[in-house]
């Protein structure tokens, strides 16, 4: 076999394997789409994966048939949950990250060490507490007391935002402190320009934990006025499947387009983590 | 413009190492001072400590005459350079260059014209508006000068800032940055790793290892006189050939056991310099490549046997190859002319007067300016003062450091070189010297005396200094004041100690009425006491207080002399048992 | 191997003489904490006797030696501190703290309309109570420090800073304090409270038949004890720790594997348009995985479309996620969960990749390395070193991995010989099915604790052993 012939053959494996896996990730995601579309709605009735019918009732019925599910309202407490957390998370997470990357203090190492034990607990072990809490906080059904968590224990992830910034060479800071700025300054002027992919990262990553959580909100939301768009499908049966899936579909594209828009920083974030963690 | 002093200062690293220790130097208003040694020497801590980004451990650095060691860097008026340049990289030059104005609160247009203004004096203004990443490395380091010289700071640090640089960018760097000291003439302290840059930048030069000083001196005089062997090698290219040698009968004699020798003359001064000489006394050799040149059949002093090989560099040659009868490879570099032919066993001369000469022990030059001298005394007892040579000793009992002997006794008196003088001072003892030799620096001379006793000292005369000859006799006038006093090479007297700083402010509360806290069984009272007078009592780490009463009535009490047991307006003292 | 089966073989001889030596090395311990307590008190004594009486007015109430020092802005604010705090601690702190040692005294009676004491809320404010406590302390100290310091200032012959320059100090040296203020405390309250709070209720007989308004008690080591006797929540906790570790191995070394050879294939040079393939991972990445898990758990039901396949092609429907399909629900369970992080895992090794020493490949390809020895010899090692920290990190979110089975298997009743979970359930659904579904709260305490020592041992040894930790610096 000549080189050319071999050559040919491996690209036609390597694109027969491609698409494969673009098929495999594809697949669901269109079978959820056209199930959004589905006229019958009902998943008993669909015969195989796609139903033959189209129409956008589905649609439709989930923003004016909001008797049983008020979909709209679910929509607008996810919106409001998820952008406060995400402001509040990501100015949080970046100090922290930058304080534990920079400053040299006393108490660094043993807090290092602290995070590093408390992120060995299951993550919800202390949801009982948490649960208790927000009843003594009088935050319980509300929709505040949901963000307070979420921001709150968001800094426990400084760890790849740490890992960022500890790639910034420290004689920038060292020249600016020469250069007569406050640590307050340099963190504003230097300091937050030179983040801006992890940033982006860090309000893309704390805005969609809190938008497409689940547990968290079943457990402190017991009212339906406050239900988040998680909580409410999660109610959806099998009969409502197409219910279902144009909710899906309608929470799920934002943050899709979210992420291909911001892929290039996806991967900063990502590797930031990775390589120094 | 502003002076640096370093006094004492320590650099301890992660607890134990010591990064820094006891540095002590001067740097001039305007001068030009280079760091340099190999890496992990020490030097950009040095520097880092001066902008005030490490703290010192201990000792005390003053910019001007201000102590700086408590002022954050802004406060210190000095700006630096740092290897990687440090721009800010989502800023456009204009922006990196304004940054400290803007920090400094100065007005809009302030800043346009300083920036415009720097930066046509780097020859950057048509970048202004370019991001750092767009520019070459020369620019940059050209933008990072600029950041500097916008402040107009007193003083200008420098941490190795040509080393990202290419060979020739470099050079052309190094020209621009001593033009700019000229044209500023701002005190630049200047770290490097390459001896070249060094020696061509610095008006002084401060060689360092494993934290420690080895010399300070002009570049000149760091390559003519190397205090020992370390300085010796690092210093000049190629690197000076080192040699176990014996001195014996005016020559030093290089060969291994039982070889015949390769015996070289040496200048009779040579051995005149020396503190000690014992016939026989072994010694490392130090000749530089360039010391040697072509000979003759007649006149040579080594006959190479094997040229393992020859390079020719155009305007010098080097040869490699071994001495008679010793293994390590000898370098030579010769400046040939057209008509000078290079057979395979060329005679090679070697320049008598440019043979250094180092202790086997400890790589210290044997010919060299020495810090301190050692001048035999006699101390004598009378009362309670004691005379040194005839002369008052100050503060005997302060200085006092080991159990002394009683009463009379010989010692050594260890002088720092500014004890030394021609002219006749208050309180200095005078001795008679000859003038043995003397040895010419960029700067001063170095005088090599010789005692009546015997003892040889060395002296420095700076330029326009009276003028010294060879043989010719001298009173000097040695200070007992600031020599300590040594018995069998052990202290038992220290030069004048510097106070702690607990103790000098005690001393500060002399004739003053504090609050006094005296824990005694009896007698625990806390009443204010008028501080008579303090003793120190440096031996005992205590202080005597003579004290008295709001009645008038004496009393006597101790306190800790370097623990921090009294502070402000409490002292807090054990009463003196009578 | 073998080093393996010596140490194993050295086992025995170790621990005897470990516990041989304990006498001697607690003693020592004992010794070596009365050395460092006596300490403490010689260098307070010190600190006492040389202090001004503007230190000691701030060791007796906060704030007045800095008011002494005419530092009235900060000494107000410590002085308003401790009014506060005695506030505080008199109208409800004390009760609350001596509440958490009790958990309460008087039962509820619903005949006589007694209200009881609630014993959980009553641990819970009596936590907070000490968080206030040494956060009091803390302050205290500091008050103390800074009299201190302006003692020695003064005596130094320096000037005192005023308020300004202390709260400009909060933007610049102190700046780390502002900015990690707010944190630490979320962090206290929101996250190290409760897991306090949780480990205490282990020891207490939190549960079904404790729940307030009934009192709930210490019990000591009760708990564990359950979990490791031989009654039916004891086989439970071994049945499911058994499938728990081998999930966490298989999900992330399958997880692992896949995404790095998806990385490594889009990573090919004959692939055209990278960032096209790419999206389609990324795709799957982006979606909620609620939404995904449900939409999987749709389409494997008994009326979903691959069972509609099945009956057209004539054969029977299967309950793929039923009660009966354990490893059919738990191989299920694998793939979906390699399909939601498969993604993740690929742009992680991508972007490892790009950083990959191209003059490594080069040289081994000169060298005459085949593109699978390249693969074995360079790439791996290469992106195992870089990922390790990730992979203790995956292998953890594996173990404690609570969606996929949550949402795919949540709603199927406990399986024979479980008590309150289903053969696919991790230690974690347990968790949640005893605290939230069925009060078994201190059980489920004692079942976290013990997550926690088991994946804070593992990560401690894969990490000690992993490359990044040995050889340190080949790759730097």
């Amino acid at each position: 076999m000549n080189a050319k012939a071999k050559k040919v053959l491996t690209a036609l494996w390597t694109y027969c394997l491609l698409i494969i896996v673009a098929f495999i990730f594809v697949f669901p995601c269109l079978w959820l789409v056209m199930g959004s579309f589905s006229a019958t709605g009902n998943l008993y009735n669909i015969d195989g994966f796609f139903d033959t019918r189209l129409s956008v009732d589905a649609f439709v019925k989930l923003f004016t048939d909001t008797k049983i599910y008020d979909y709209p309202n679910w929509l607008l407490n996810t919106f409001i949950v998820a952008s406060l957390s995400c402001i509040l998370s990501t100015v949080l997470l970046i100090g922290t990250a930058y304080v534990m990357s920079y400053f040299e203090f006393r108490a660094r190492k043993p807090l290092m060490k602290l995070t590093l034990v408390l992120s060995m607990f299951p993550s919800f072990m202390g949801m009982t507490a948490v649960y208790l809490l927000m009843t003594q906080f009088n935050l319980l059904n509300n929709l505040l007391g949901l963000v307070f968590i979420y921001s709150c224990t968001a800094p426990l992830g400084y760890l790849v935002q740490k890992g960022f910034f500890d790639t910034i060479p420290h004689s920038i800071y060292e020249a600016a402190r020469i250069d007569g700025a406050t640590n307050a300054r340099i963190f504003r002027t230097i300091t937050l320009p030179l983040a801006k992919p992890m940033i982006v990262y860090t309000a893309l990553t704390s805005f969609t934990w809190p938008w497409s959580d689940y547990i968290l909100p079943k457990l402190l939301l017991s009212e339906e006025s406050n239900y988040t768009v998680a909580v409410g499908l999660m109610g959806l049966g099998e009969e409502e499947f197409s219910r279902f899936a144009a909710g899906s579909v309608f929470i799920a594209v934002p943050i899709i387009v979210l992420y291909f828009v911001l892929a290039k920083n996806m991967v900063t974030g990502l590797t930031a983590g990775s390589v120094k963690g | 413009m502003a002076k640096v002093v370093l006094s004492d200062v320590c650099k301890v690293c992660g607890g134990k190492v010591k990064a820094v220790k006891e540095f002590n130097l001067e740097i001039k208003d305007g001068e030009f001072v280079v760091l340099v040694g190999p890496s992990g020497c020490g030097k950009s801590t040095t520097l880092r400590m001066i902008a005030g980004l490490e703290e010192i451990t201990s000792g005390k650095i003053y910019i001007g005459d201000r102590l700086v060691n408590d002022l954050e860097p802004k406060d210190r008026n000095i700006a630096m350079v740092f290897q990687n340049y440090a721009l800010y990289p989502h800023m456009s030059v204009y922006d990196n260059l304004g940054y400290s104005l803007r920090c400094f609160g100065e007005k809009k247009d302030v800043i346009e014209k300083k920036v415009h203004d720097v930066a046509r004096m780097l020859d950057i203004e048509e970048f202004l508006e370019r991001k750092p990443k767009e520019l070459s490395g020369g620019q940059r380091q050209r933008v990072a000068l600029g950041r500097c010289l916008i402040r107009d700071p007193e003083v200008f640090l420098f941490d190795e800032p040509l080393s990202n640089l290419d060979a020739k960018l470099r050079v052309q760097m190094r020209s621009e940055i001593s033009r700019l000291h000229q044209r500023i003439g701002g005190t630049f302290v200047y770290v490097t790793h390459d001896q070249t840059e060094a020696m061509t930048m610095g008006d002084r030069i401060v060689v360092m290892k494993d934290g420690l000083i080895q010399q300070v001196d002009t570049p000149e005089n760091l390559y003519e006189h190397p205090a020992n062997t370390f300085v010796a090698t690092f210093l000049g290219s190629p690197q000076m050939n080192l040699y176990e040698a014996r001195l014996e009968g005016g020559k030093a004699l290089l060969g291994g056991e039982g070889e015949e020798p390769l015996a070289l003359d040496l200048l009779p001064e040579t051995f005149l310099k020396m503190e000690h000489y014992e016939e026989g006394q072994k010694a490392i050799v130090g000749i530089r490549p360039s010391d040697f040149s072509l000979g003759n059949e007649k006149d040579r002093d080594v006959l190479v046997e094997k040229l393992d090989l020859v390079e020719k560099l155009g305007n010098e040659t080097l040869l490699y190859f071994q001495l008679p009868g010793r293994k390590e490879a000898t370098l030579a570099s010769l400046r040939l002319q057209m008509s000078d032919r290079l057979d395979e066993h060329p005679s090679l001369r070697i320049e008598r007067s440019h043979i250094h000469l180092f202790s086997p022990k400890d790589g210290v030059s044997l010919s060299r300016l020495r810090d301190r001298a050692l001048v035999p005394v006699q101390v004598e007892k009378r009362g309670e003062e004691h005379y040194v040579g005839g002369i008052l000793y100050p503060n005997f009992a302060e200085r006092l450091l080991a159990e002394a002997p009683k009463g009379d006794f010989k010692a050594a008196l260890s002088l720092p070189m500014d004890a030394i003088h021609l002219e006749e001072g208050e309180g200095s003892i005078s001795m008679k010297a000859s003038v043995e030799a003397i040895d010419q620096y960029s700067g001063y001379q170095a005088i090599y005396l010789l005692l009546e006793d015997g003892t040889r000292i060395t002296m420095r005369v700076p330029e326009g200094g009276p003028l010294l000859k060879k043989g010719e006799r001298r009173t000097i006038y040695l200070e007992p004041a600031k020599g300590s006093l040594l018995v069998d090479g052990k202290t038992v007297a220290g030069s004048i100690p510097l106070p702690h700083p607990l103790v000098e402010a005690a001393f500060r509360m002399v004739g003053k009425s504090p609050f006094l806290f005296l824990p005694d069984k009896e007698l625990a009272r806390r009443k204010h006491y008028r501080i008579l007078a303090i003793e120190d009592l440096r031996e005992e780490g205590r202080m005597a207080l003579s004290l008295e009463d709001e009645k008038g009535r004496p009393l006597g009490a101790m306190i800790p002399r370097e623990e921090n047991l009294y502070v402000g307006e409490i002292l807090f003292a054990k009463l003196m048992k009578h | 191997m073998n080093s393996f089966l010596k140490r194993l073989k050295e086992f025995p001889g170790r621990a005897a003489s470990w516990f041989r030596s304990l006498p001697g090395r607690s003693a020592r311990f004992f010794r070596s904490l009365y050395e460092r307590a006596a300490d403490l008190f010689a260098s307070f004594l010190n600190f006492f006797k040389s202090s001004n009486q503007n230190v000691r007015a701030s060791l007796c109430l906060m704030g007045l030696g800095q008011l002494m020092y005419r530092q009235y802005g900060k000494g107000i604010l410590y002085l308003a501190i401790e009014i506060g705090a005695v506030l505080f601690f008199s109208l409800v702190g004390f009760t609350w703290i001596s509440g958490f040692f009790t958990l309460g005294t008087i039962a509820a009676d619903p005949w006589t309309g007694q209200e009881g004491d609630n014993s959980v809320i009553m641990m819970l404010l009596g936590l907070f109570a000490f968080v206030i406590l040494i956060l009091f302390l803390v302050l205290y100290v500091s008050n103390v420090k800074d009299a201190r310091k302006s003692q020695l200032m003064v005596l130094e012959g320096k000037k005192l800073p005023t308020f300004r320059d202390e709260l400009k100090d909060l933007l610049d040296k102190k700046f780390y304090k502002s900015v990690l203020f707010v944190p630490i405390l979320g962090v206290s309250v929101f996250s190290v409270l409760p897991i306090v709070f949780m480990i205490l209720i282990a020891f207490t007989n939190y549960g079904p038949d404790h729940i307030p308004p009934n009192l709930v008690d210490w019990t000591g080591f009760e708990s564990f004890e359950t979990i490791f006797s031989a009654t039916n929540i004891g086989s439970t906790f071994a049945k499911i720790l058994g499938w728990n570790l081998l999930w966490a191995v298989a999900s992330t070394l399958v997880n692992y594997l896949l995404g790095l050879l998806l990385a490594l294939l889009l990573a090919k040079k004959v692939v055209k348009g990278k960032a096209f393939w790419r999206l389609f991972p990324i795709l799957a990445y982006a979606i909620p995985g609620f939404i995904t898990l449900t939409a999987f758990k749709f389409m494997f039901s008994m009326g979903g479309p691959i069972n509609d396949i099945i009956s057209d092609l004539g054969g029977t429907p299967i309950h793929f996620l039923g009660l009966d399909n354990t490893w059919g629900a738990r191989f299920i369970g694998l793939m979906v969960n390699a399909w939601l992080t498969v993604p993740s895992t690929m742009l992680l090794a991508t972007g490892i990749l790009s950083n990959a020493p191209t003059d490594m490949y080069e040289a081994a390809r000169i060298d005459g390395a085949s593109s699978f020895r390249q693969f074995k010899d360079l790439t791996l090692p290469f992106v195992v070193f870089a990922t390790t920290p990730t992979l203790i990190t995956s292998f953890i979110n594996n173990f404690n991995n609570f969606g996929v089975f949550y949402f795919l298997r949540g709603d199927i009743v406990p399986s024979e010989g479980y008590t309150a979970a289903n053969d696919t359930d991790l230690l974690i659904n347990w968790l949640y099915r005893l605290s939230i579904d069925n009060n078994y709260y201190s059980i489920g305490a004692a079942v976290s604790l013990l997550i926690f020592l088991i994946t804070s041992i593992i990560s401690l040894i894969v990490y000690v052993r992993s490359p990044a930790y040995r050889k340190e610096g080949t790759f730097r």
